[in-house]
């Protein structure tokens, strides 16, 4: 076990975290301040992509670096602390989604005929000549899958985007939402849907 | 055989999960082999869900130029308000 000393303390009215390893007697020292002015934007822009919504971006922003402060002994500082953070912001994106969820509504089914086939239109009908291989440095691209996601209701959204945040598996993200696995892949299977749709509307046509 | 709605429900599970049972697995590979619809759909699903995860990680990416589609960054006024809520956490 590495034993750390932590010692905070006030120089130059900026605010300092001052580690000491003692075991390896390597002295660490990272101001918080550096880090929200390095990381603040990048954390920011990340939370804005997942939501969608500059105050609810700002909120999740505050508290990654709050819960950063609590959980600094656990920072390994041979890693990037960008990263950490990084880590930290998809699990409050990841708790923001969690809590959207206590009542979620599938809705009118608009791809699928009672019988399960497509409905007309909704049938994927024409192949996507170009990949996405080089659409990730085209703006206007960009634009699209931006739009796209915010179109999807928040509860889909969070579906689609649960498993990236944290990479679990279907079963214990149901588990901790409070929800069947049915009601899940519903939900799911819909904002797929929905964002194929969206992309190819508005790119591929 | 499966329906169109049965047959793109699994194709997402498979994106999500990583695999299907046997069963299901073989039950959607009969589906896609004569529904050109659904074929092109899982395709399709297939390529926006790396579109989204490669977007997503670049946006931790500080050499990725971003677009005016976002905001350019966290408002002063905020990273100001971050700073003094740490202050009174230490």
């Amino acid at each position: 076990m590495r034993n750390f000393t932590k010692f905070f303390f006030i120089k130059h009215g900026q605010f300092v975290v001052h580690i000491e390893d003692i075991s390896s007697n390597v002295e660490t020292s990272k101001t918080l301040e550096d880090w929200v002015k390095k990381y603040s934007d990048i954390l920011f822009r990340r939370a804005y992509f997942l939501t969608s919504n500059r105050e609810v971006a700002e909120d999740i922003v505050q508290e990654t670096f709050l819960a950063a402060v609590k959980a600094i002994e656990g920072f390994s500082w041979k890693s990037e602390p960008k990263t950490w953070l990084l880590g930290i912001l998809s699990h409050k994106t990841a708790d923001y989604f969690r809590q959207k969820f206590r009542n979620p509504e599938v809705g009118a089914d608009d791809f699928f005929t009672t019988t399960g086939d497509w409905k007309g239109e909704q049938a994927p009908s024409s192949d996507w000549l170009s990949g996405t291989e080089n659409l990730l440095d085209n703006v206007d691209f960009q634009k699209v899958l931006h739009q796209c996601l915010d179109d999807l209701p928040e509860i889909w959204r969070g579906a689609f985007l649960l498993k990236f945040l944290e990479n679990k598996k279907g079963p214990v993200i149901c588990q901790e939402l409070g929800i069947t696995q049915t009601n899940f892949w519903q939900i799911l299977h819909r904002a797929k849907l929905q964002l194929r749709r969206c992309i190819e509307v508005y790119w591929f046509k | 055989m499966l329906s169109c709605k049965e047959a793109t429900r699994l194709t997402e599970q498979k994106i999500f999960e990583g695999k299907l049972s046997r069963v299901k697995a073989w039950q959607l590979s009969m589906h896609l082999k004569m529904c050109d619809a659904c074929k092109r759909y899982s395709q399709q699903s297939a390529m926006v869900e790396k579109a989204f995860r490669e977007r997503l990680e670049s946006t931790g990416d500080e050499t990725v130029l971003h677009s005016e589609v976002e905001l350019p960054g966290l408002s002063p006024e905020k990273k100001d308000a971050i700073l003094k809520r740490l202050e009174s956490h230490l």
